[in-house]
């Protein structure tokens, strides 16, 4: 579902300098497979996240989701490809604050451009369990539901890779087992690729295989 | 940390304290000018009426009148003049120009006060021959004669006028006259004869109509209110006589002007008050950005008051850099103004100096800044270092506290309005009216941001995010229509009621029904002959009306005299309504300029038939006290004339064609004296010339008012008003766009985040672009759109009620200017927001 081989980032510091995110960095993950990606602050998992979505240009290296090189892809085709392709889950949630439950994922559906919106949201929203808190805006829902929203929209579109940057780091340690085990339900029940960012070592074991990243390299490959 | 912020913070800062310095510098610019004006107004008094008292008559100045002021030693010097407008012309034969002239005729040393200077200089105390206006001079060619040159001579080489029957030599030309500086409607072009010569030459005689001014000057330290108290004292009623002192004299000068100003400085102060209002709004959202930094200061143990302390001395900066920005730009204008307004404001009006800044209405605008910030610095305080650790309830500031600055800032935006008004009623309902319309817009963006929530479900993507938008700030979104439509409205209201006032008399243009050339005093022996020639001239029959001329001597049976109770009823107005010539017509049906509103017109008489009914036009009636049923007793050169108030008209007096307060029944009048008036329409002004010397020529005794000139002059004050409206209405849409640009930056790292999160999400950067211009062009579009619907209902109801005018103000007039706010604010918009939709989507969403 993923492959990545020879995977360069640079960027131009404020002060001309050349910094080196990610380097050399090759690596599969099977269709259905599960991936989580470690490291210390600075050690370029965000980077790496960004451009398996193609948010990020590749300095070198080719990057191939499900079955796309993404990295030749132009900004027309990379936007219609995480439309259709890829669901993403942050940290902070990052709903639309004027927009009720229901909207935050109806819209992931309209953008995709798929036939009957607003039932793929209701549905996505029953299957988080918040069919009943479809009309309530965000500010108006716990930090546990926000982020089950979050996860309502990133799957209304049924994608093939699901991207998730510290889904429970901003959430207490119960909220935080029961947005983890709905994401690895989902994961299950889709077949979806998924893709974790953590720091959280006890999610680890979970996944199918592990990254951890040490100042743009490969440190290992736990699989 | 003051300096860091205001370093750091530097743009962002500057963008609101311009948007506060445009709310100034329109104030201080339109309330400087108004102020100028009015002083130079004063100052020039003197002047201006000549004299520092004035006695006006009638006729000639009762001897007896002139024999009582002779006892009054503080008067030092006396001059009486006398004023009526006459026909002159450049000869009889063809090619000889005919005009109307003001005619004042001298009895004494003149100017008492202020300046008359004539080309060349003479002593023009008592003229041997006539000081004639340099326009005049100009126009017609004039120069001055020698006392020995022939009438032929005189009228060949255009150095004489014929006045009357008479020919006059020229002795000088007029250069500067500051009596005349304040005229702005003046019949004609003013010439100036010795008294004697008028008199020799039959302009002034006892049955002649004219006005007479004794003008009066003071010895040094006079107490000039204890002489006119005095004089005022010796008036006897019977002599009908008025005394005006300088100030009074400027005071009634100042009236139409003062009312423009009033409207125009109220517009500065509505520019004023709405910036204020977008700053508070853009320093709040400034402020609560800064908890966080209030939080870490805390934390590393900063008092409670010292971050709010830290802002306050930024806001208080940006206050003063708003301020001193708004004086140099009101400064600018001040130097800019005079030349635009041209010829519009005389040279006496323009000299005045540069006023400062009103400071109490500074004092409360400033006031009102901190009032409104004051609750957001109160935030800052309570503002704990725990906010930085765990999300909790947000600071409030204290309720009472946010109130009492709520009432605060109303009181001193009201306290603005009630000193910039006349009176406390102009003041309660310019309060009351501009309350009423921002909340209307108010309300209005309110009501439209619902329906759009309600009808984005159904809409593409890009219109859903914008309206999405829209309705995500909904409260700073109203306003931002509300700024925008205020201003799109005073700009189409104007522009509308203008029209409104134009167009009638465009459409009759052409069509004979607009006369703009009248003959008056045609004899009734004359009437036919001259109707002809108008209609040989002009291609169509004159538009014609017989006048009486009497005076009113009874209402309902109550006596019209000074003093009586009669006179007493309506005021000072009402009194010079009943006591005044009146000048009656007939006629067998209404005109096409009149509506019969109450009672019944009598039917078209039949050959010698006689009513004696009248009928009033509606203000009239009411000002003199007089209603349907009540009798009116006229005297007519001595003969009683009494008549029933049978109906009430009104007349639509911008027809500009012959209409009158008082139309009697044709049998009632027609055996007495009378006069008839004659108008006809020409456009161009060689043929209306012509046609005026045309008839001097054939009817010596008949004058000639030409009112292309006049109408030309209103139509340039209209368009004067319409066009500082328009700047100041620009002024106020610069600064709901300088608030929209403010609030987008404020507001940025929001907009980034959506923006970021609706990239990550798959939608393509035109769908963005395309939400985004979708938002900025509904939010002017449909604010303008709104206010331009209110302009065309409101002035249509202000046309139809107030000016009783057929109010058809076209809409498609504002379609430009709605198309305009709203390309305008999708410019501001999108420019401001370009740099949030290039920022890296995963930088942005992993920097929270």
């Amino acid at each position: 579902m993923i492959h990545v081989a020879g995977l360069c980032k640079t960027f131009l510091s404020p002060g001309g300098e050349i910094l080196t995110v990610l380097e050399d960095l090759s690596f599969d993950l099977r269709p259905g497979g599960s991936l989580a990606i470690q490291g210390p602050s600075g050690s370029g998992k965000s980077t790496l996240l960004a451009i398996l979505a193609g948010l990020e240009r590749p300095g070198a290296g080719t990057v191939t989701v499900a079955g796309r090189r993404i990295d030749t892809l132009s900004e027309r085709e990379l936007s219609v490809f995480r439309a259709r392709t890829l669901g993403f889950i942050f940290q902070s949630f990052h709903l639309l604050p004027h927009f009720s439950a229901l909207q935050n994922v109806v819209i992931g559906a309209e953008i995709a451009g798929l036939p009957a919106p607003l039932a793929r949201a209701r549905e996505a929203l029953d299957r988080v369990g918040l069919g009943d808190r479809s009309g309530h805006l965000p500010g108006q829902l716990s930090g546990g539901e926000c982020q089950r929203v979050a996860i309502a929209r990133a799957i209304v579109t049924r994608p093939r890779v699901l991207l998730c940057d510290e889904p429970t780091g901003s959430l207490d340690p119960r909220n935080a087992d029961r947005v983890f085990e709905l994401i690895m339900e989902l994961h299950r029940e889709l077949g979806t690729t998924l893709v974790l960012v953590t720091h959280d070592s006890q999610l680890v074991p979970r996944m199918e295989a592990c990254l951890r990243l040490d100042r743009g390299r490969l440190a290992t490959v736990a699989l | 940390m003051v300096a860091r912020e205001l370093r750091g913070q530097a743009w962002r800062l500057l963008l609101i304290a311009l948007c506060i310095a445009v709310g100034f510098a329109a104030f201080f610019t339109t309330d400087g000018f108004s102020r100028r004006v009015l002083a130079s107004i004063h100052a020039e008094s003197r002047a201006l009426l000549g004299a520092d008292l004035a006695l006006s008559s009638r006729g000639l100045m009762p001897p007896a009148a002139l024999a009582r002021l002779e006892a009054i030693p503080q008067i030092q010097d006396r001059t009486q003049v006398y004023d009526f407008p006459s026909m002159a012309s450049t000869g009889q034969g063809d090619g000889a120009l005919s005009r109307l002239v003001e005619v004042r005729a001298l009895a004494g040393p003149y100017p008492l006060a202020g300046r008359l200077e004539t080309v060349p200089p003479r002593d023009v105390g008592m003229p041997w021959g006539l000081l004639v206006d340099s326009a005049l001079a100009q126009a017609w060619g004039l120069s001055t004669a020698t006392r020995d040159m022939s009438q032929a001579e005189l009228l060949g080489q255009r150095k004489g006028l014929r006045l009357g029957d008479s020919v006059v030599p020229v002795q000088a030309i007029v250069g500067v006259d500051d009596s005349r500086q304040a005229s702005a409607f003046a019949l004609g072009p003013r010439v100036y004869l010795g008294l004697p010569l008028a008199r020799a030459l039959g302009l002034v005689t006892p049955r002649s109509r004219f006005s007479g001014h004794l003008l009066l000057t003071l010895r040094a330290g006079a107490d000039l209110d204890a002489v006119a108290a005095r004089i005022t004292q010796g008036l006897h009623p019977e002599e009908r006589l008025r005394l005006q002192t300088r100030e009074q004299a400027a005071t009634a000068l100042a009236q139409p002007i003062r009312n423009t100003n009033r409207f125009i400085s109220q517009l500065g102060l509505f520019t004023l008050l709405l910036s204020c209002l977008g700053a508070w709004t853009i320093l709040a959202t400034y402020l609560k950005g800064r908890e966080r930094e209030a939080a870490i200061l805390r934390c590393l143990g900063a008092a409670p008051g010292a971050p709010a302390a830290v802002f306050a001395l930024i806001a208080a900066a940006v206050v003063l850099v708003a301020l001193g920005l708004g004086l140099a730009c009101s400064a600018g204008a001040a130097r800019i103004l005079p030349g635009l307004l041209g010829e519009l404001m005389p040279q006496a009006l323009r000299q005045g100096s540069v006023p400062g800044p009103p400071l109490p209405e500074t004092g409360a605008a400033v006031l009102m800044l901190a009032f409104v910030i004051l609750p957001s610095l109160l935030r800052l305080r309570e503002v704990t270092p725990m906010a930085l650790l765990r999300d909790g309830p947000e600071p409030k500031a204290r309720a009472a506290a946010a109130w009492l600055c709520g009432i605060g800032a109303a009181a001193m935006a009201a306290t603005l309005v009630f000193r910039n008004a006349p009176s406390f009623a102009v003041g309660a309902a310019t309060t009351a009216g501009m309350a009423a319309l921002f909340l209307a817009l108010f309300g209005a963006s309110r009501l439209l941001l619902w329906l759009y929530r309600r009808s984005a479900g159904v809409l593409p993507l890009p219109l859903k995010l914008a309206l999405g938008q829209l309705n995500a700030r909904p409260a700073l979104t109203s306003l931002l229509m509300s700024v925008i439509g205020l201003s799109v409205f005073l700009v189409l209201a104007t522009q509308f009621v203008k029209e409104d006032l134009v167009l009638p008399l465009a459409t009759q243009k052409g069509a004979g029904q607009r006369p703009n050339l009248f003959f008056i005093d045609v004899q009734p022996d004359q009437i036919q002959a001259l109707s002809a020639l108008l209609t040989r001239r002009g291609g169509r029959e004159p538009l014609a009306a017989p006048m009486v001329r009497a005076r009113l001597t009874a209402i309902a049976g109550r006596p019209v005299e000074e003093g009586s109770a009669a006179v007493a009823e309506g005021g000072e107005r009402g009194q010079g309504m009943r006591t005044r010539e009146q000048n009656l017509t007939w006629r067998g049906r209404l005109s096409e300029s009149e509506t019969l509103v109450a009672g019944r017109f009598w039917p078209e008489p039949g050959p010698g038939e006689r009513l004696a009914q009248v009928s009033l036009e509606q203000r009239f009636a009411a000002e003199i006290g007089a209603r349907l049923g009540d009798e009116l007793t006229f005297e007519v050169q001595g003969i009683p004339v009494t008549a029933t108030v049978t109906s009430l008209r009104r007349v639509r007096w911008l027809s500009f064609q012959p209409n009158f307060f008082i139309v009697a029944h044709p049998g009632l009048l027609r055996d007495l004296p009378a006069v008839w008036i004659a108008a006809v329409e020409l456009d161009a002004p060689g043929p209306r010339r012509a046609l005026q010397s045309e008839v001097a020529r054939a009817f010596p005794n008949v004058s000639a008012i030409d009112i292309g000139e006049v109408v030309e002059r209103i139509g340039r004050v209209l368009d004067l008003v319409a066009l500082v409206t328009r700047a100041l209405a620009a002024l106020m849409l610069g600064s709901a766009l300088l608030v929209l640009a403010a609030s987008l930056l404020a507001a940025r790292l929001g907009r980034q985040r959506d923006l970021a999160l609706l990239r990550t999400l798959g939608a393509s950067h035109r769908t963005l672009l395309a939400s985004l211009a979708w938002e900025f062009t509904l939010l002017g579009g449909s604010a303008a759109l709104g206010a331009g619907g209110l302009a065309w209902f409101l002035a249509r109801a202000y046309s139809t009620r107030v000016l009783q005018l057929e109010g058809h103000p076209d809409p498609r007039a504002a379609l430009g200017l709605i198309l305009l706010a709203a390309a305008l604010t999708a410019a501001v918009g999108l420019g401001g927001s370009v740099r949030a939709l290039q920022a890296k989507p995963m930088d942005v969403l992993r920097g929270e």
